[in-house]
């Protein structure tokens, strides 16, 4: 039973954990340029060199004593997102939409007073949101409006994009839509739904929810299925770009489509979760190992990578219509 | 390529102490099951000595260690006699001695003896040399016995030991003998007695033999030691009982005590009044028993065995070596099957001090203490302190409610309630920290099932690492560690699914969506 479950997953090309990090982590991502996506400063400032778009930096706090100063340097601003510049899987961030006498309006319409807010980001310095526990920094930046286009299929929150580039190479993506149960966090640990893309016409395919594959928002009950990402070809483009910015051969990219801006890069991951591969209800080995067989030449541009992407990885019309 | 590597690591982590252990097993005799209860029996000898006008001097002749048969635990008792242990001829004495009196003096002696389990290795022994006839025996009588071996000398050991035997029952039948020498024969029994003319006998028919005392390892009791005939037939020594010249069988084992006419007991002063040799069971711990056994050796690996250790350190390094199989395990339990643990070597940690707690009531404290650290937690989030601070609060908190804990457990006198020692308090509170966070974030149901994840693995840790049979087998062969590394290799090159994603992922593996 468990040899032919195995065998079953082998032939349809799913990568498991081990095989993950024995072959693909600790081959193609070297250790040393690991702060380049797990430390967000350094991706913005990285993003910001090679003209990716990106949610703007307000304010780095960096020692307890900046804490109490931080409102004043916040000058006019209104709105926010408060994280850890270390922070994984979404843990620590908060979302600010106004500030009122009483301290500051979340995004979910709660107030938090001043002082709240400042332990709240004492405890990210301490670093306790961050990836080894160690001493972090806390990051204010550009408050993000997610285009409307998902707002049927969103409870709250921002969804977000993932895609994962191997070798620069965009294999497999998802959109992360928040939930009722991940509490408006783009994040499926937490319960959020995330929903395969055909990578060759950007269109919603099947969708998972803690490990189940669901066809309906729990939410909001819309169909999750056909829905066109907007600007896709430009994302996957984007998405290939943070090849050469973060120099990894194994990576996620997690994108946000501002109402306004467009397509942005939020943040970079080395360590990518195996989840969307129950999204799009394919295996990531398969792709990986057509990428390793691709011809050299592929390899020149972003450009070139992500029409190679386009047109490899485009959903058979069997599978759409099944 | 890599893979390749990591293999012949694994190879040469399997093979050497393969190698080494088949060593100590044929070289060295190590048992190859070091958990085999082999034999230990319990030897004592008790003699009663009335004290002549000079006073009481005996002698007793004591078992010797020899190969893998070993005497442990000796003790010599007197009441009012001196009592020695010597050397002397090799042979090792115990002397008891003491001046003339009234009362009646005991001897005793007691000895703890272990035979190894089945026949073990036999070392190869030497052809003893022929025994000389004694001086005094006269040329006719000597001529007499050659005559009467003349018609099976030639034939092999064992059939001309089988004839002779038969004489001792007074038959005669297979020789052809003139009837003229069986009566000198008979006439030599009746003076020398029948022992005497019976290895006379022997040494005609070129059979070197010896006599000795010993005991029977069985359970008995009896006044005098056993006498019996070794005879050499080729290659061992044949044992023939003195008594009725019937080759005695192998599923006794003997103690030899005194060769070659020797008494066992002897009082040179003083009257035997009478002794009794007690033989029976004694069971005794394998760690006892390997243990007397290296520590006697002066073989370069015996010397450096970690039983040569002091008794401290050898107890924790009993331990200590399995940690290294725990820690395997875990990785299994973690890339094998998926199972989610608090940190990845925490449950070991608490296993090996569920060693002073017990099992039932560790895991009771662990899981006491995770609620109280967590309901602590909760109150002391409404105080905002920094992380580091907050942490020292609550290692101080969860060590105060163990202090109240072991008081209460002495006012109840529950020993339990006042074993916590062990407990990794400062890495049990991180791991509050943790499951606090964890509860908060994943929900009530991921941090329980991590809960429960480290208490599973630290629970069959547990057993693991206090299994005595594990414990002293790898403390009587440490290279097998070696293995466990090899395992961790290869397991380290596991690239395969764990079982947990079997299931995650079934759904894209289900027949009609796998892609041809």
């Amino acid at each position: 039973m468990i040899l032919a479950l195995a065998r079953q997953l082998r032939n349809a090309g799913v990568l498991g954990i081990n095989r993950r990090n024995a072959e693909f982590l600790s081959r193609c991502n070297p250790r040393a340029l690991y702060p380049r996506v797990d430390d967000k400063v350094l991706t913005k400032q990285l993003a910001g060199a090679q003209g990716i778009p990106i949610p703007r930096l307000l304010l780095v706090i960096e020692r307890t004593a900046e804490i109490r100063g931080f409102e004043e340097r916040l000058q006019g601003t209104q709105e926010f997102a408060l994280k850890p510049a270390r922070g994984c899987q979404g843990s620590g961030i908060v979302l600010i939409t106004k500030r009122v006498q009483a301290g500051f309006v979340t995004t979910s319409g709660e107030v938090i007073s001043p002082e709240d807010l400042a332990y709240h980001i004492s405890s990210i310095l301490s670093g306790i949101f961050s990836l080894a526990g160690l001493a972090d920094r806390a990051i204010l930046e550009e408050l993000i409006h997610p285009d409307p286009v998902f707002a049927a299929l969103t409870y709250r929150g921002v969804p977000d994009i993932r895609i994962v580039v191997y070798r620069g190479v965009p294999v497999m993506g998802m959109i992360r839509l928040p939930t009722r149960a991940s509490d408006g966090k783009a994040n499926l640990h937490r319960g959020a739904l995330g929903a395969g893309i055909d990578l060759g016409r950007g269109t919603t395919l099947s969708a998972v929810c803690r490990d189940r594959v669901v066809t309906h928002h729990p939410d909001t009950g819309a169909a999750v299925r056909g829905l066109l990402v907007p600007h896709w070809p430009t994302m996957l483009h984007l998405a290939a770009r943070c090849y050469e910015l973060a120099g990894l051969g194994y990576l996620g990219v997690d994108l946000v489509l501002d109402e306004q801006r467009g397509p942005l890069l939020l943040e970079l991951n080395a360590r990518p979760g195996l989840a969307i591969q129950l999204a799009n209800e394919s295996g990531l080995l398969e792709r990986l190992q057509r990428v390793d067989a691709a011809p050299g030449r592929l390899f020149e541009s972003a450009e070139s990578r992500a029409a190679w992407a386009m047109e490899t990885f485009q959903a058979s019309q069997v599978s759409v219509t099944e | 390529m890599k893979r390749n590597a990591a293999g012949m690591v694994a190879g040469v982590l399997l093979l050497l102490p393969a190698l080494l252990v088949t060593y100590r097993i044929v070289g060295l005799g190590y048992p190859p099951i070091p958990t085999a209860p082999g034999r230990t029996w319990e030897v004592s000898v008790r003699a009663l000595v009335r004290p002549d006008a000079r006073g009481v001097l005996a002698q007793l002749i004591l078992p010797q260690s020899r190969g893998e048969s070993i005497v442990m635990n000796e003790q010599l008792t007197s009441g009012v006699l001196d009592a020695h242990m010597v050397v002397s001829e090799g042979r090792r004495l115990g002397v008891w001695s003491g001046p003339p009196s009234e009362d009646e003096a005991i001897i005793g002696y007691q000895a703890i003896i272990h035979l190894p389990a089945g026949r073990g290795v036999t070392p190869r022994l030497k052809a003893p040399e022929l025994q000389t006839y004694p001086p005094d025996l006269p040329p006719a009588e000597r001529a007499a016995l050659e005559r009467l071996v003349a018609r099976w000398r030639r034939r092999p050991p064992q059939q001309r030991l089988a004839a002779a035997a038969q004489t001792l029952g007074g038959e005669w039948s297979d020789v052809e003998a003139a009837a003229e020498d069986i009566r000198q024969w008979s006439s030599m029994s009746a003076e020398r007695g029948p022992l005497q003319a019976f290895l006379l006998l022997l040494r005609a028919a070129e059979l070197p033999a010896r006599q000795v005392q010993g005991l029977p390892l069985g359970r008995s009791v009896r006044s005098a030691p056993l006498e019996w005939v070794e005879v050499w037939v080729g290659k061992e020594w044949a044992r023939i009982s003195a008594e009725s010249g019937l080759p005695s069988g192998r599923s006794v084992q003997y103690l030899p005590l005194a060769r070659d006419g020797e008494e066992a007991l002897t009082v040179r002063q003083g009257k035997l009044l009478q002794a009794r040799w007690t033989v029976r069971r004694r069971p005794v711990s394998n760690w006892f028993l390997h243990y007397e056994r290296l520590t006697r050796s002066n073989r370069l690996l015996d010397r450096w065995s970690l039983f040569t250790l002091p008794e401290e350190t050898r107890e924790a390094f009993s331990v200590l070596l399995l940690v290294p199989i725990a820690a395997l395990f875990t990785a299994a339990l973690r890339n094998l099957v998926g199972f989610p643990t608090f940190g990845i070597f925490m449950p070991v940690l608490l296993a090996i001090s569920f060693r002073a707690t017990g099992l039932l009531y560790g895991l009771g404290l662990f899981v006491g203490i995770m609620l109280f650290g967590y309901l602590i937690r909760r109150l002391l989030n409404h105080l905002r302190l920094l992380m580091v601070p907050r942490l020292s609060i609550m290692l101080t908190l969860v060590i105060v409610a163990l202090l109240y804990l072991a008081l209460l457990g002495s006012k109840l006198e529950n020993q339990q309630f006042m074993s916590t020692g062990l407990l990794p308090i400062v890495i049990l509170t991180m791991i509050i920290e943790r499951f606090y966070v964890l509860l908060e974030e994943a929900g009530v149901r991921e941090g329980l099932r991590t809960v429960a994840g480290s208490a599973a693995v630290s629970v069959i840790t547990y057993f693991l690492i206090h299994s005595d049979t594990l414990q002293l087998t790898f403390f009587v062969y440490p290279e097998l560690l070696a293995m466990v590394m090899a395992l961790q290799v290869l397991l380290g090159r596991y690239t395969g699914f764990k079982l947990l994603e079997l299931l995650r992922f079934r759904p894209i593996g289900a027949p009609g969506r796998a892609r041809a």
